[in-house]
């Protein structure tokens, strides 16, 4: 009797214990690979790579914005990026979408097209594209940057 | 040792341990976490000092008085009710795990749901392990009395 008590209370315990360690071991899992991703995209913009290549192309009447980042996953979970706009008369965007496991690096490819860019030409900061980027540690948090695509063909790229 | 005897010196040295680990922990702890929170996320649950020491005043006075009625069937009550109470806490303080804000132009929105389950589940875990552990230890101390016949 004394041992069956003994028993389930050790069962509990051993369960409260594993449910801590796991808790614990996910908790820096997803700060280290928070860490390392953030740190890697700061690391990057500050040497000036040209990690982020955004290229406007106009033919005719139409503008089209190409938008190529380079992304590396040093973390331990993978990581899911994309980066979509909005869909507005005149305006066909392609959204990108990467997924990277941990040690992988890729190239998230992005392109806007307006095809009446010229209403826009005397006053470039009038188009506003609502534009959605999306960072997932892939089970267990999101990142969600609402950018305005517009003021990046109005800045001319980058 | 919910049946054991505990002697009075040592459910109050436990009791005073209690206290001041509660206090820091659910009061001291998210008080410096919201000071530094407000600015960028002025939403947050934490930024209120009211829910803080709401929140903390409950949980703590639960988790103390537990320790208090160490070894009694009322402590059965105090333990969940300050697990569930902080289990609670942790999920309002989080908004569940979904928190948005503003800054230079930018809106950002960031879900961790998963994180904050598993913050707290330790603390469900712990609501319903005290009353299976108290049945447990009652079941075995009415199996020990013998029949009267």
């Amino acid at each position: 009797m004394k041992t069956e008590h003994t028993t389930a209370a050790g069962s509990l315990r051993a369960v409260a214990l594993a449910i801590t360690v796991v808790s614990i071991v996910t908790f820096v899992a997803v700060g280290y690979s928070a860490y390392s991703d953030v740190s890697g995209v700061i690391s990057v913009s500050r040497s000036g790579s040209s990690a982020v290549t955004a290229k406007t192309v106009t033919s005719g009447n139409s503008a089209t914005l190409y938008l190529n980042a380079s992304i590396a996953n040093g973390g331990l979970l993978p990581l899911k990026v994309s980066l979509s706009c909005q869909s507005q008369p005149n305006i066909t965007c392609t959204p990108g979408s990467l997924t990277l496991a941990p040690g992988q690096s890729g190239v998230l490819k992005f392109q806007l097209t307006i095809a009446n860019a010229t209403q826009f030409g005397s006053n470039p900061s009038s188009l506003h594209i609502n534009g959605t980027l999306i960072a997932e540690l892939v089970p267990f948090a999101t990142l969600t940057v609402g950018v305005d695509l517009g003021s990046l063909l109005s800045g001319g790229g980058g | 040792m919910m049946g054991s005897k505990v002697s009075w010196k040592r459910r109050v040295t436990r009791a005073a341990y209690i206290l001041v680990f509660n206090v820091v922990l659910w009061i001291a702890i998210p008080s410096l976490l919201g000071e530094v929170l407000s600015q960028t996320l002025p939403s947050t649950p934490l930024s209120s000092a009211s829910f803080i020491y709401a929140f903390g005043a409950v949980i703590t006075a639960l988790q103390t008085l537990a320790a208090l009625t160490e070894g009694m069937a009322v402590s059965v009550p105090f333990n969940s009710g300050g697990y569930i109470a902080s289990a609670y806490y942790i999920w309002a303080a989080t908004e569940g795990g979904n928190l948005s804000f503003s800054t230079s132009g930018l809106n950002i929105a960031l879900g961790f749901a998963p994180i904050v389950f598993l913050l707290m589940l330790p603390a469900l875990f712990g609501a319903v392990r005290m009353p299976i552990l108290f049945l447990l230890e009652q079941s075995e101390v009415a199996r020990a009395i013998p029949d009267e016949i």
